[in-house]
């Protein structure tokens, strides 16, 4: 293991590499859960390199607090393997897996100061007086509670509760920390405080982090890498750039970027894109696909991905429903036919008016086309 | 609770609406109050008015000088010795029971309920032979002893110490029982996963998470054993012999044979005040304990 | 016991609390609604006895027929000494008769609660011929209830414990005893006396050293002092003692239900049980005629055939069959053979003698 006190304060900024990484590699492979007939988990697997910062995302049922259950152990996988540093820990006790676990509710001990909560996992590897004394100080320090040490949990904000709980988590430098939704009962402004300090810990002293979440922007904020679940499967395991460009499914699509989603059919293929006759009525050119001529394919496009033109240079065109200012941007509803309407998201300085006619157009690279039967 | 950081303005604000909270409290448990005046306070003074009367009405301490020497002094450190044991005993055997009980599915947590309690609505009589028979020297549990050639069985479990602290265990157990299932279900379980989380083996969850958490529970209902074992006479008197009389036994005993109220009345002022020294214990040792935490985390 | 709401409820309860607090409301129990104090032809006639099988039994033995012969009503309650004496003190027992034992009686004689007896109210007395023992100022007698030996038929092979030095003998005898506590009825010091050689007519006044130094031999053996009547039956019939004192009578069951048990009806102490009417009774009338009606021998038959009441009407014995005297100990065949209480002696050494007991008894 090496030392917390010499990793903290140097390495802020330092970028993309730390300096001293106390993260351990983990992989999983072909995980799979059932309770009775319910299939929770299935062929999960996936590696994940030291240092590395990986969100499970995904709706409640999804799989992911299971899976992540799985790898500390509180939940018994019935096939696959996972293994943490090279060390197989399938069929291990959570005790025995030396993983750090941070907990929605912070479940810190209420009987026990703050301090003597961080002390607990260091008094059990027989850390000596001194140094666990030194360390909950750095520790408490990193996350802006020195001073709070001995105060009881109930004397501190969630927030600063679920900072112990963090703290708690890491002292030991596991090879690999847990996180379930950690700030899912904190609000957002706290959230995405803590988010910032998250990633700047993770970052400063290289931890392995795998993080749950179903919020989709606190997965972009924080994930090096994201497994998108649905229904006890990963859909796409990718960086937040991969996932929101290149959405392998729909779903991920809509997930990560409220995509919307137009059918059509493929018209022709040229060298580089691929024409695709929407059911509005609209030509519109894509990304190549290689569908067959005539097959129906379902278009995803994020609003952000979106702007508004003249008419006439559109793949489709409406009047505007609603304009709805966010900051720089705006938030535009056009309704492009009956009981359709498409969402853009543009810069305020072309925010058309309600009522107006425009036309929608989109660089072809940032349109994702699906075989139109998998578009559940 | 009090905060003991120096969050004075926090802390006066809290403090005022502490006393409102007060008067009105106050207010709401007035009969009560009054309810516990009539039916409490005023007998209780009566008793302490009877405990200082000589036969002639006149001031004496001869009662108490009486019940606090001799064989009395003896029966009532006699009956500390046994509550305290009887605390003991429901307090290990209750903590395991309520334990068993509140891992229990709720259907069977109840039904172990109704076990640990329904024989307590049998009769004296019936109680007694079912003693026996479980406990004496050809009862089930000797014959089974001297059936595995245990060595010095068959043990005299009854009519002694022993069968008295077995029988006021026994009825002390649902109390103890249901005390430790309320406090055992309150206990997040999730704070024993996280224990294992970061590496705690069973036992130091137990120990260092668990314990703690279920400690006051255990306080009260050791007091509680404790506190209701004193008043008990007909256990001991059933279960032992004359080295097992109880002061509650020497207080019946004044007032149906010998008609001697003013000592009957003393003793019960003095088991009332053990009663009461018994409560100030456990709130010195608390804060005591409270104290000495604070003193070596600062 | 632990389930009924009474007064030892409240004693044990919840703790010292409730032993201080139930002291001065006991004091209060005689403050019942007080009964209209009917003339002489009064209907109803409110019996106070022990209950249990001895009350059954005076139901059947005497109370219906008498309902039966005299049209007047008789209602029992079973109310301690202790709430006895409270309601009398206050002058309004809810009861017009009180069977009780002698001993009892002359403990409340001191207090002037009793109605001194008019016998020419009570036709039969003469008749009965009653022992010199059991007709006081305020108390007549009717029946003996007898403490004696008893023991388990099988523990000894063909011997039987005849005398006290038997129970005594822990060599021929082997096997644990149970002796009755002064919580249960008053020490047994005669006994001690009998089995360490003292005549039976030279029992009173006892010695009480000697008695106690004769206790110290039996002591070791003595597994349990059974402080309720129907717990020797049980420590016998469970083998957990081979013999015991018991009250006559309560081992009945037990015996008829084919438990090896037996009584010795030789050497028995017997105690005069009575009658006496309290000081402010509503039905005086109906109280001595029920008085009356008890001491006739065919009644007072009749109730030895339910229960093993000995009769103190000598008469009463004619109308029993051989087989019936033979399981009375006041039967003439052995009466000579067991001894009267003491109760002046008693009277004035219980509390003393009962102190030394409980002195005696503790380690």
């Amino acid at each position: 293991m090496t030392d917390l006190g010499v990793a903290t304060p140097t390495v802020a900024g330092a970028g993309d590499k730390p300096a001293a990484a106390t993260g351990k590699s983990l992989s999983v492979v072909a995980l799979r859960k059932t309770y009775g007939p319910m299939v929770a988990v299935e062929d999960a697997s996936m590696e994940i390199a030291a240092g590395e910062f990986v969100t499970f995302l995904g709706s409640s049922g999804s799989g992911k607090t299971t899976t992540l259950m799985m790898i500390a152990g509180f939940v018994e996988p019935d096939s696959g393997t996972i293994t943490v540093g090279g060390r197989d820990v399938t069929r291990l006790d959570p005790q025995k897996r030396n993983l750090g676990f941070v907990f929605q509710q912070y479940l810190l001990f209420p009987h026990m100061t703050v301090a003597e909560n961080i002390a607990f996992p260091l008094q059990l590897r027989g850390v000596p007086k001194d140094e666990i004394r030194r360390r909950v100080f750095e520790t408490l320090d990193l996350v802006g509670l020195s001073g709070f040490g001995n105060r009881k949990p109930r004397q501190l904000s969630g927030g600063q509760q679920q900072r112990v709980a963090l703290c708690r988590a890491l002292v030991y430098r596991p090879p690999v920390i847990l996180m379930d939704e950690p700030l899912g009962a904190l609000d957002k402004k706290l959230r995405d405080q803590l988010q910032t300090e998250i990633k700047k810990i993770q970052r400063e002293l290289g931890l392995t982090v795998i993080y749950v979440t179903h919020d989709q922007e606190e997965a972009l904020v924080l994930s090096d890498r994201i497994a998108v679940m649905r229904d006890g499967r990963i859909d796409q395991f990718g960086t937040p750039r991969e996932l929101f460009e290149r959405p392998r499914t729909p779903f991920v699509a809509d997930f990560l970027g409220a995509a919307n989603f137009l059918s059509g059919r493929v018209e022709h293929h040229t060298d580089e894109h691929t024409l695709v006759r929407l059911d509005t009525g609209g030509l519109l050119r894509a990304r190549q696909h290689a569908l067959a001529k005539g097959a129906p394919v379902s278009v995803a496009v994020q609003p952000g991905r979106l702007d508004v033109c003249a008419p006439a240079d559109a793949f489709c065109s409406g009047t505007v429903q609603s304009v709805t200012y966010v900051g720089t941007l705006v938030r535009v509803v056009v309704n492009v036919g009956a009981n359709c309407s498409i969402r853009l998201e543009v810069s305020a300085r072309n925010a058309p008016q309600v009522g107006e006619r425009v036309g929608i157009t989109a660089d072809p690279d940032n349109i994702n086309l699906f075989a139109a039967e998998s578009a559940g | 609770m009090s905060v003991s950081t120096p969050a004075l303005p926090a802390a006066r604000i809290r403090a005022a609406l502490a006393s409102r909270r007060t008067r009105y409290g106050l207010l709401t448990a007035l009969p009560v109050v009054i309810y516990l005046l009539v039916l409490f306070v005023y007998p209780i003074l009566g008793t302490l008015a009877l405990s200082l009367k000589d036969e002639q009405g006149g001031f004496t301490l001869h009662w108490y000088a009486d019940t606090l020497t001799g064989i009395n002094l003896s029966v009532l450190l006699t009956t500390l010795r046994i509550s305290a044991e009887t605390a003991l005993a429901s307090l290990v055997l209750g903590f395991l029971l309520a334990y068993a009980v509140s891992r229990m599915r709720p259907l069977f947590a109840a039904l172990a309920m109704v076990l640990v309690v329904a024989p307590h609505f049998v009769s004296a009589l019936v109680r007694t032979y079912g003693w026996i028979i479980l406990l004496g020297d050809y009862g089930v549990l000797n014959e089974a002893m001297q059936a595995v050639h245990l060595p010095g069985a068959p043990y005299q479990l009854l009519y002694n110490e022993i069968g008295v602290v077995i029988g006021t265990t026994y009825v002390m157990l649902p109390y103890t029982v249901l005390l430790l299932y309320g406090v055992m279900r309150g206990v997040d379980r999730r704070l024993l996963a996280a224990a294992a989380s970061m590496g705690a083996g069973r036992l130091v969850i137990f120990r260092r998470i668990y314990l703690p958490l279920v400690a006051p529970g255990l306080a009260s209902a050791g007091l509680l054993s404790f506190i209701l074992s004193l008043g008990y006479y007909v256990t001991p008197r059933l279960m032992g012999g004359p080295n097992q009389t109880m002061i509650a036994s020497l207080i019946e005993q004044q007032v149906t044979k010998d008609y001697r109220w003013n000592g009957a009345a003393a003793q019960g002022v003095v088991l009332l005040l053990i009663t009461f020294a018994g409560l100030l214990l456990l709130k010195v040792v608390g804060s005591l304990g409270a104290s000495a935490k604070q003193r070596s985390n600062s | 016991m632990e389930h009924r709401f009474g007064r030892r409820a409240l004693l044990r309860g919840a703790g010292g609390l409730a032993a201080a607090a139930v002291l001065p409301s006991l004091a209060a129990c005689g403050t019942g609604t007080s009964r209209a104090t009917t003339g002489g032809g009064s209907k109803t006639v409110i019996v106070r006895n022990s209950g249990g099988a001895y009350g059954e039994a005076l139901q059947k033995g005497i109370y219906t027929p008498f309902s039966k012969e005299t049209g007047i009503e008789v209602k029992v309650v079973n109310l301690s000494g202790t709430q006895m004496l409270a309601q009398m003190k206050q002058g309004r027992p809810q009861f017009d008769l009180i069977d009780n034992s002698l001993a009892q009686f002359a403990r409340w004689v001191p207090e002037n609660v009793l109605e001194p007896l008019d016998y020419d109210r009570i036709p039969s007395f003469k008749s009965a011929k009653l022992p010199e023992n059991m007709v006081e100022e305020h108390v007549v007698g009717k029946s003996y209830y007898v403490t004696l030996m008893a023991y388990s038929t099988q523990a000894f092979g063909n011997k039987a414990p005849g005398t006290w030095a038997d129970f005594w003998d822990a060599g021929a005898f082997a096997g644990n005893r149970s002796m009755g506590n002064p919580d249960a009825d008053i020490p047994e010091l005669e006994f001690a006396l009998l089995a360490d050689g003292v005549p039976m007519d030279k029992l009173y006044p006892l010695d009480v050293d000697r008695a106690f130094k004769a206790m110290d031999r039996i002591r070791p053996h003595i597994k349990k002092y059974w402080d309720t009547g129907n717990l020797p039956g049980v420590l016998l019939s469970r083998r957990e003692v081979a013999l015991s004192t018991v009250w006559h009578g309560r081992l009945d069951q037990l015996i008829a239900g084919g438990a090896p048990l037996a009584y010795q009806l030789s050497g028995g102490r017997r105690q005069a049980q009575g009658h006496a009417i309290p000081k402010g009774a509503a039905n005086v009338d109906a109280a001595y005629q029920l008085i009356d009606y008890t001491l006739r021998p065919e009644v007072q038959a009749g109730i030895a055939k339910f229960y093993p009441a000995n009769p103190a009407v000598a008469a009463a014995y004619d109308k029993l069959t051989a087989e019936e005297r033979a399981k009375l100990p006041g039967a003439p065949e052995f009466f000579d053979k067991g001894f009267d209480v003491d109760i002046d002696w008693w009277l004035k050494n219980e509390s003393a003698v009962s102190k030394r007991w409980r002195e005696w008894a503790r380690d």
